[in-house]
């Protein structure tokens, strides 16, 4: 059953299609809300509220949009609404906690720690960032969005995302070589094909 | 890609570049940069390292019951908008609720005790002899309070803000003039209380009585209503079946009697407020949902600064007719702080006050779980550590 499909069951009264809405996004929304807020439990929260008010709003969905993208546009409003409330709070070290997810079965203690390191460093640059360079980030690399549909749901045009993009990025370098200054930028996967964007 | 007048500096056009975002000459122009100068290929080598780290990062995962969590707090919160849109009539819609009718009977049958809860507040609100505002920590609780005081307020400052829902008529329970109060006709109403009834008869087998375990909780004052235990509670999907503040004796009568079917009726006796004010909680979930609620709460040792075991009731399976009656009884310093409140009320007081006050029948084929909810006195420089934070309390074994 297509996102369509279970809407048009839940406006009908079945609750449990859009509890398969929820399972289907709330992984991808919850990632990408703790990179924008720098806190797990914030984006938890701030994703659980999304839900609750996508079911209780579902009827003013207009399908000219997609589900994510309309769910997404309410997540980033209650993210603002509590990003406002608060300051980051999270410490490199919390986020090196955060970062170290179970072993992976054939991967060494210093290789996960290490991956676990570099993660944590790049969040912590990531956390550095202004929100608005921090989320337009967020929505190009993590979500996967293109310009366009940033532009849409960030309401900029897209020159503007574009130029967010670029100081952000540049911006996030810094950090990075300010957070170890012996290494270049850090990422967790080996650089890949230069002449491949 | 042309969207810009400018030319764009090369930095830019190589992060572009990067999201595969150019056309025409911009693209042209990038390729010819990354052909000739090492530093643009650095930079974008660069770039593209961070992206790739980026796609990486590690998510979280919220669980198969996250949406199950999602949908009880929907189904709760449709039903505290159902009770703001009573108190507004301008905005009132029945229509509304009645295109919304398949959840708001999801929501009910969900959150009956929540139904039951709102019903038979304000009577008991409006024979408490001292409101809130005359305690000072009440005023704490209420400032705390969101706009939208939700029908399932954890805290003494609700009792201060009661909601007057009317007698009902002879002919209606207290349930369906509520539903009358919020807009649906009697005959809806009348649909949705045949409905809770049939799915409490089904729940409850009739020769079950569940045992009553009793927490007790010293909430932080500075603890932000949000972070309460009624969060802890959603999160860990415990059933809120009823709620106030407790009076006089702190001592709570377990009843497992019913002349139709075996039920756990609380009680407490005596009338006089207990300053600070206290909480009783009653909630059920599975075994592991108790346990994972208990974890919870002691982790949240910033907002639950003492949890508190006082023990378990386990009950005799009742009889139809048979009444059985355990008491258990709660030690001031326990439930109430150690303000010991029960010997100020003098003879003559303790002997004219009411012998019990029903909180409310349980029904259902989990565990209960009792919350006595005080409000921790604010910490003082004696017992503040050299961090400046305050000394936690060891919390007891279960």
């Amino acid at each position: 059953m297509n996102d369509e499909q279970l809407i048009d069951e839940a406006l009908a009264g079945n609750s449990a299609a859009f509890g398969r809405l929820v399972l289907k996004y709330q992984d991808r929304l919850y990632h990408a809300m703790t990179q924008i807020l720098g806190s797990a439990a914030d984006a938890e929260d701030v994703v659980q509220e999304s839900f609750v008010q996508a079911f209780l709003k579902l009827e003013t969905f207009r399908r000219s949009a997609l589900f994510y993208t309309w769910l997404y546009r309410i997540a980033a409003n209650a993210a603002c609404t509590l990003a406002r409330r608060r300051r980051p709070a999270r410490s490199v070290e919390q986020m090196r906690e955060a970062a170290v997810e179970p072993a992976d079965r054939g991967e060494s203690p210093s290789g996960r720690l290490e991956r676990a390191e570099r993660a944590a460093q790049l969040e912590a640059a990531l956390a550095r960032l202004p929100q608005e360079y921090r989320e337009a980030l967020v929505l190009r690399e993590i979500e996967g969005f293109d310009y366009g549909t940033i532009a849409g749901l960030l309401d900029l045009p897209i020159g503007t995302v574009r130029s967010r993009l670029f100081r952000a990025r540049m911006q996030l370098r810094e950090h990075l070589k300010e957070l170890d200054p012996s290494e270049p930028p850090k990422g967790l996967a080996a650089p890949t094909s230069p002449t491949n964007p | 890609m042309t969207d810009h007048q400018t030319p764009l500096s090369d930095d830019e056009l190589l992060s572009a570049y990067l999201d595969g975002e150019l056309a025409g000459d911009d693209l042209a122009r990038a390729e010819r940069l990354l052909a000739e100068q090492p530093g643009s290929r650095q930079l974008l080598d660069d770039l593209r390292t961070i992206r790739d780290g980026l796609r990486a990062l590690p998510g979280g995962q919220l669980g198969e019951d996250f949406p199950q969590r999602v949908l009880r707090k929907a189904e709760r919160q449709l039903l505290t908008e159902s009770q703001v849109s009573a108190a507004i009539p301008a905005a009132h819609s029945p229509a509304r609720w009645r295109n919304k009718r398949p959840w708001i009977y999801a929501a009910a049958s969900l959150a009956a005790g929540l139904l039951i809860a709102v019903v038979s507040w304000p009577q008991r609100s409006m024979k408490a002899p001292a409101s809130a505002a005359d305690h000072p920590a009440a005023d704490k609780f209420a400032h705390h309070a969101p706009a939208s005081s939700s029908p399932a307020s954890m805290y003494p400052a609700a009792a201060a803000k009661p909601t007057i829902v009317p007698a009902p008529p002879e002919n209606q329970t207290g349930l369906q003039a509520a539903l009358a109060q919020w807009g649906f006709n009697s005959q809806d109403a009348n649909e949705i209380v045949d409905q809770l009834s049939a799915s409490q008869k089904h729940e409850q087998p009739a020769s079950e009585t569940p045992p009553l375990i009793v927490w007790s909780l010293a909430v932080s004052p500075d603890a932000l209503e949000h972070e309460g235990l009624e969060r802890v509670l959603v999160r860990n999907e415990l059933r809120v079946v009823e709620q106030l503040p407790l009076r006089g004796e702190t001592t709570l009568a377990v009843d497992a009697a019913s002349a139709t079917r075996p039920a756990v009726k609380l009680s407490v006796a005596g009338a006089s407020a207990i300053h600070p004010p206290v909480m009783a909680v009653l909630a059920t979930g599975s075994p592991q949902q108790l346990d994972a609620t208990l974890a919870d709460l002691r982790s949240r040792s910033d907002t639950f600064q003492q949890v508190t075991n006082l023990g378990r009731q386990s009950l005799p399976a009742g009889g139809r007719t048979a009444k059985r009656k355990s008491s258990l009884a709660l030690q001031p310093g326990q439930a109430s702080g150690g303000q010991g409140q029960a010997k100020n009320q003098t003879p003559t007081e303790a002997k004219n006050a009411p012998r019990s006050r029903s909180l409310g029948e349980v029904q259902g084929p989990a565990e209960m779980v009792l919350f006595i909810l005080r409000r921790a006195e604010p910490t003082s420089p004696a017992t503040t550590s050299e961090s400046g934070k305050a000394a936690k309390p060891a919390a007891d074994k279960d």
